[in-house]
């Protein structure tokens, strides 16, 4: 004997109404979304995925790592350069890929640049830089940046250099 | 009692409402699809995975996996490198075809088993498809690959045990099944709930697969525990293994080990109560309880309240629906919807049970498609009487407005997932620049395994070469709106 009895009644379904098409009208407009996504992957366009051309330093200071690379790697862009950023990223434009590094406290950006062929400049604007990651207390920056150059460590500056300013 | 879904006779013109709505279902996938195709493959894990099955032989690694501590997963291997092979250096083509062919996959079959066959149950498909993709426990698989999702082929398979125990009595249903379940079971342990779902299908009165072949896959159950519980020594994953939620935060293996250590049933057992609340109220997430820390902290994010109001809200239609059909029940009087329901809370149970080790939302995967199964057929119920009930204008308009807007927080999560892809591709696309030219992973020997620094340079060349969405230029908020993966 079965356990559940069946009750299925196959009678003709009324018309949409307005109501019903009201409870889904949310996923109706997203439907149109999704036409426009798979309608532009079949004709090649790239819908919803706007893709923003960056300066190298733009790409450091959004943390945009695979962008860093593929422009050193592929676009061969000079990773000791100034480049220019945008005023909403940072206030400083020009400026160099480890600078902008340091600027934003982005300690894997400048590990990623040193080891892509970035330099770091000698005499005071190293000094500089380095002061710069102990006042924004980057501790790891401040490590990396120190091995760099002659490995002097200005430190014992940065205050006054900092007041004297 | 009429029903706009789960008719079995295909009259008049009813099949292009049925064919309407599988296209409706691919399409979506298709635009899901889209933005997992945007990524690049998957580092962690899917690296690993890809050098594990170029250096070893097809059965060396079916035989080892026989082996593994923990798990017992051989077929998992086996569908990688059966893949690997076939994609002779198109990598990336094929595990991301792969990828988006099980996610069609998982959308038509979900489709199939609601059996549409009327304009107004072709409304009810959009509702559906927004709950099994937008759904927490759904975004796991498609934003992550080892280089193929294990869960998604668990949820795939699971939906097409659903397909296959509704239907008329066939000796291939029961092959079928029967071979399903195999496969299910060896791919990853979730495998088990295939035989769930048959089970708990038949017992509720669909005869699809009979009761042979159901008695066959018990069989092969017990000798499936025999086995990882006897000789292969499988058993299950240790406190060390993983880390997992508990209470507000994710605990390391060794704070597990320390709370726990002596006697972890306390800990399995808040596992498996989570499980069942995060599938039906989105709450906790993972063994975190995120909604309530925002609510006592005060920093309660928009979307921690749009997933919990959206699943709450798929809930409580369930249950309307339950109540409703409460005085038939009684005089033993079922309806396939009602078959559904009672097959869905045995998933929900049997997968929240088998997740007792750990908690990862993913792990619950299938029972979140269940669960959207018997919302969706619910919300179906309820579109119906909005249909044809002779309700005053203004109740009608009320119970619009109210389906509307948990039609609209299911629009958000679905956005969400897109979303969250976009953000996968980013971050996944960063992770390949921890790799170095010339110096490949410490666990790589490339002096034995050139082939393996090969592989390694193809794919982060290809991953770098593909250019992704910068999340600091495009929808910067949107974090606030669409959830994490948990």
């Amino acid at each position: 004997m079965a356990l559940f009895r069946t009750e299925l009644v196959n009678t003709a379904a009324p018309p949409v109404s307005s109501m019903q098409l009201l409870a889904v009208s949310p996923l109706l407009m997203l439907f149109a979304g999704t036409l426009v996504v798979v309608g532009g992957w079949i004709v090649g366009a790239k819908p919803f995925w706007p893709v923003t051309n960056l300066t190298l330093s733009e790409a450091v200071v959004t943390r945009d790592a695979g962008e860093v690379v593929r422009l050193i790697e592929r676009e061969r862009v000079d990773p000791n350069h100034s480049w220019p950023v945008r005023a909403e990223l940072l206030e400083t434009s020009p400026i160099t890929p480890v600078e902008a590094a340091v600027a934003t406290r982005r300690g894997e950006m400048v590990v990623l640049l040193l080891r892509h062929g970035a330099v770091l400049p000698e005499g005071p604007e190293r000094d500089a830089l380095i002061c710069q990651a102990v006042r924004a207390r980057e501790e790891e920056v401040v490590g990396l940046l120190l091995q760099t150059g002659n490995g002097s460590d200005p430190r014992g500056r940065c205050a006054s250099a900092s007041s004297a300013r | 009692m009429t029903e706009l879904l789960t008719t079995r006779a295909i009259n008049g013109t009813s099949w292009r409402w049925a064919a309407a709505a599988h296209v409706y279902a691919a399409l979506t996938a298709l635009g899901l699809g889209y933005f997992i195709v945007g990524s690049p493959l998957q580092l962690s894990e899917g690296l690993r995975n890809m050098l594990t099955v170029q250096r070893t032989g097809f059965w060396e690694l079916i035989v080892s996996q026989f082996g593994a501590s923990g798990f017992l997963r051989p077929l998992l291997y086996a569908q990688i490198d059966v893949a690997f092979e076939l994609a002779r250096g198109r990598y990336f083509e094929v595990f991301k075809a792969i990828h988006v062919v099980q996610v069609v996959l998982a959308a038509v079959l979900f489709v199939n088993v609601l059996r549409v066959r009327s304009g107004s149950g072709l409304l009810v498909v959009p509702f559906g498809i927004a709950m099994l993709f937008g759904s927490h426990t759904f975004a796991g698989t498609v934003l992550e690959a080892f280089p193929i999702n294990t869960f998604l082929t668990i949820v795939v398979c699971c939906l097409m045990a659903a397909n296959l125990v509704d239907g008329t009595p066939a000796r291939w249903r029961d092959i079928a099944a029967v071979l399903l379940f195999v496969f299910a079971a060896l791919t990853v342990e979730s495998g088990l709930l295939v035989w769930v779902c048959v089970a708990a299908a038949w017992l509720a009165g669909f005869r699809g697969v009979s009761r042979s072949a159901v008695a066959l896959m018990t069989v092969l159950l017990g000798l499936y525990m025999v086995v990882r519980l006897g000789p292969m020594g499988a058993g299950s994953p240790a406190l060390v293994e993983r880390s997992s939620g508990y209470g507000f935060r994710v605990l390391d293996p060794p704070e597990l080990i320390a709370r726990f250590g002596d006697n972890p049933i306390w800990f399995y057992a808040y596992n498996v109560i989570t499980q069942v609340l995060s599938v039906l109220f989105a709450e906790p997430k993972a063994g975190v309880w995120v909604f309530t820390h925002g609510l006592v902290t005060g920093e309660l994010m928009p979307r921690d309240v749009i997933a919990v109001a959206s699943s709450v809200g798929a809930t409580i239609l369930i249950v309307w629906y339950a109540v409703s059909r409460l005085p038939d029940w009684r005089r033993r009087v079922f309806t396939t919807i009602d078959r559904w329901l009672f097959v869905s809370l045995a998933m929900i149970a049997a997968n929240a049970v088998i997740s007792y080790p750990y908690t990862k939302t993913v792990i619950v995967s299938p029972a979140g498609v269940f669960h959207a199964l018997s919302a969706t057929l619910a919300f179906g119920v309820a579109m119906e009487r909005l249909g044809r009930a002779r309700w005053p204008q203004v109740a009608r308009l009320a119970t619009a407005i109210a389906l509307a807007v948990l039609s609209g927080t299911w629009a958000v999560r679905l956005v969400g997932v897109h979303y969250s892809l976009r953000e996968k591709a980013f971050i996944a696309r960063n992770d390949w620049t921890q790799l170095v030219i010339g110096r490949p992973p410490a666990d790589v020997d490339v002096t034995r395994y050139p082939e393996a620094g090969r592989l390694i340079e193809q794919l982060r060349s290809d991953a770098v070469s593909r250019r992704v969405v910068n999340p600091a230029f495009a929808s910067p908020y949107g974090w606030r709106y669409f959830e994490q993966n948990w």
